[in-house]
């Protein structure tokens, strides 16, 4: 049986304590986090106890801590969770800093524990079908990719803190970074970035807009158009969509979530969200990855998408931040 | 009854203008005439038109003139026509050098005719009614455009820049600059753009992304790609994702659809939509009738074109290019 601990229950430690009840031999004995409420929440979806972080942290039987707590605070809790030699389970980003992610990095090193970070859109059975299918050749080389991530904004946030820059980093940060992450699995190595995102935020909570548009061009060539967007009204129907298009030189992939679906729910409830679509599926792709952290800590392996590759996705996302004033392409160089 | 003659049918539109024309009941095409005989030949043989081997003569049987030759030739068929005093519709991109489209604005301007461009997307009843969301403010203010302009890679001359004037850059920017400049009533002050020929082996550009400053401080991208694969089930698009302060608005101009399945013509995608072509020919007829400037002109194709220049000389420097207006 692996021991987990949860901090942070906000939207992501639901959904990581729903993922780690649908695994086998793993138990998530506690669950932490500032809000009694949420952190009660979670303890019913885990079937675990509320508790606090240094209890989980003293806590010998808990090998693995998951860490889904706001992005500027990973740094300190992933830094003592590795003091304390337990395994991690970071949500992406990794950090809002790279300074504070090659820190974690090397305290996880020096602690002989692993990192891993939920970049979890490589687990999407319509992105790692589609991943199959490119190297199976079905389209021939790779040389362009067009990449949509949005929705309305999350209003969730503890705080509100995904509107507050310093602390989540905008929609090219949290958002994007799924796209740049995967994107890197399939063409490799960005060489640079165009980038332009407008941040208009009035004054009345829920009105929020961030939005972002990215050209990538590739190590080997190839070029990406990338959109990431909070600037859906908050009312629309469809919350939250993606799409790609994998241009190859015999062919080409689309999916689009507004479009390929199996499933349509409207109601007329008001308990419940009016409009929904899904494809449902067998596999939880957030307990996919956590069941091969797991397996990579229990055979003393890298684990997938282990800190390293996490910074790899988080320079990006910081250079296409950095040139949204100007619209001059940065070398990703100049970030590190 | 409006006579109009094609002047080059090099452009495969010019097919379907001709079709266009030959519905109204107060045009007709006067002949065709293309500095390839065979290629007029073809033309007028399905059409059941004459072939001209003389444009002149073809100029002096028409009103106004059609130019649907190859990019490098419109300056000098346009103009041709312009100092006969007829009056024009020129295929996009209105010519490949910024000079050229000058003269051309030069030589409608002293003639007095209609010089009018075939940017037929403007046309579109998605893009007319788009532009009365817009203008009702129900967007708030317009912050970020992405648009598409994918098609597939057209080959022959398309791909001769002597001829073009350049690739996908040349071919499909001009098209949603020319949207986008009528619709959030702005002009392009600064272009950046990534390109290569990244699909097929041929001289000129088959891929391209461009980021756009707009002169309102919002900004766009746009895909002009030559990228839908033969298998594709369409020839291309035109996509806008627009949004605001206080709303989005999504465009995909040709997606009135019907996804057709058959044994013998295959698998492909039937568009049921209100003809483009068919509204910007009407535009031609009813400009000159009423002496008035066409929706779009001469001088939107001028700053359609700057962009595609400006795209091109970001390339090569590898840094964003200024337009000054």
């Amino acid at each position: 049986m692996t021991n987990v601990g949860i901090i942070g229950c906000g939207m992501m430690g639901r959904v990581h304590s729903i993922a780690y009840t649908g695994l086998e031999n793993v138990n998530v004995k506690a669950v932490a986090s500032l809000s009694r409420e949420q952190t009660l929440e979670c303890a019913r979806l885990a079937s675990s106890r509320t508790s606090t972080v240094a209890e989980i942290l003293n806590d010998e039987e808990i090998e693995i801590v998951s860490i889904c707590t706001p992005t500027d605070t990973h740094r300190d809790l992933v830094v003592e969770a590795a003091r304390s030699k337990k395994h991690i389970f970071c949500e992406k980003p990794i950090a809002r800093t790279l300074e504070d992610a090659l820190e974690m990095v090397e305290v996880c090193r020096q602690n002989g524990v692993s990192l891993g970070v939920d970049h979890v859109v490589r687990f999407f059975d319509s992105y790692s079908r589609a991943k199959s299918l490119i190297e199976e050749g079905t389209i021939g080389k790779v040389v362009m990719a067009r990449l949509y991530r949005g929705g309305v904004f999350p209003k969730h946030g503890w705080n509100n803190w995904f509107d507050e820059l310093g602390r989540s980093g905008g929609v090219l940060l949290d958002l994007s970074i799924h796209d740049f992450d995967f994107l890197r699995t399939v063409l490799g190595e960005v060489e640079s970035i165009t980038a332009r995102s407008v941040k208009n935020t009035p004054s009345h909570p829920g009105r929020n807009r961030d939005h972002a548009l990215a050209i990538l061009k590739f190590a080997n060539g190839s070029l990406a158009h990338v959109e990431g967007s909070w600037a859906e009204p908050d009312n629309a129907p469809s919350k939250f969509a993606t799409s790609f298009e994998f241009v190859g030189r015999d062919g080409m992939i689309t999916y689009d979530s507004d479009e390929d679906f199996t499933m349509r729910v409207q109601t007329a409830s008001n308990d419940y969200p009016s409009f929904s679509k899904s494809t449902p599926a067998a596999n939880d792709p957030y307990g996919l990855h956590i069941q091969k952290f797991i397996e990579a800590v229990r055979e003393e392996r890298k684990v997938p998408v282990d800190g390293t590759e996490a910074i790899e996705a988080l320079k990006i996302s910081l250079a296409a931040n950095r040139p949204a004033e100007s619209g001059r392409p940065v070398k990703l160089l100049e970030v590190v | 009854m409006f006579r109009i003659g094609f002047l080059g049918i090099a452009h495969t539109h010019g097919y379907s203008y001709i079709r266009q024309i030959q519905s109204f009941s107060n045009m007709i095409v006067t002949g065709v005439f293309d500095r390839d005989a065979d290629k007029s030949k073809k033309a007028s043989e399905l059409f059941g038109t004459r072939a001209f081997e003389d444009p002149l003569e073809l100029i002096e049987n028409s009103d106004g003139v059609v130019v649907t030759s190859e990019n490098s030739f419109h300056k000098k068929y346009a103009e041709l026509a312009m100092n006969k005093g007829r009056h024009v519709l020129c295929e996009k991109p209105i010519a490949t050098t910024e000079e050229d489209a000058r003269s051309m604005l030069q030589t409608a301007r002293e003639n007095n005719v209609v010089f009018q461009m075939a940017f037929p997307v403007r046309y579109a009843p998605s893009i007319q009614q788009a532009r009365k969301e817009i203008e009702t403010g129900k967007l708030g203010r317009i912050l970020s455009v992405s648009a598409t302009n994918h098609g597939r890679m057209p080959g022959g001359w398309f791909a001769d820049e002597k001829l073009s004037g350049g690739g996908a850059v040349m071919d499909h920017t001009v098209h949603v600059v020319d949207i986008i400049r009528w619709l959030l009533d702005v002009e392009i002050v600064e272009v950046s753009a990534e390109y290569g020929r990244l699909i097929y082996d041929i001289p000129v550009e088959d891929c391209g992304l461009l980021l756009l400053s707009l002169s309102d401080d919002s900004f766009m991208s746009l895909d002009c790609s030559w990228s839908r694969p033969e298998a594709y089930p369409y020839w291309g698009d035109v996509t806008l994702n627009v949004v605001g302060t206080e709303g989005t608005l999504r465009i995909n101009a040709f997606d009135a659809k019907l996804k057709v399945f058959s044994n013998k013509r295959g698998v492909f995608w039937e568009n049921y939509g209100d003809s483009f072509d068919r509204a910007l020919i009407k535009e031609f007829a009813d400009s000159v009738i009423e002496e008035k400037k066409p929706l779009t002109s001469g001088e939107d194709g001028l700053e359609a074109l700057r962009v595609a220049l400006a795209a091109y000389e970001s390339g090569k420097v590898g840094r964003p290019v200024q337009l000054n207006h």
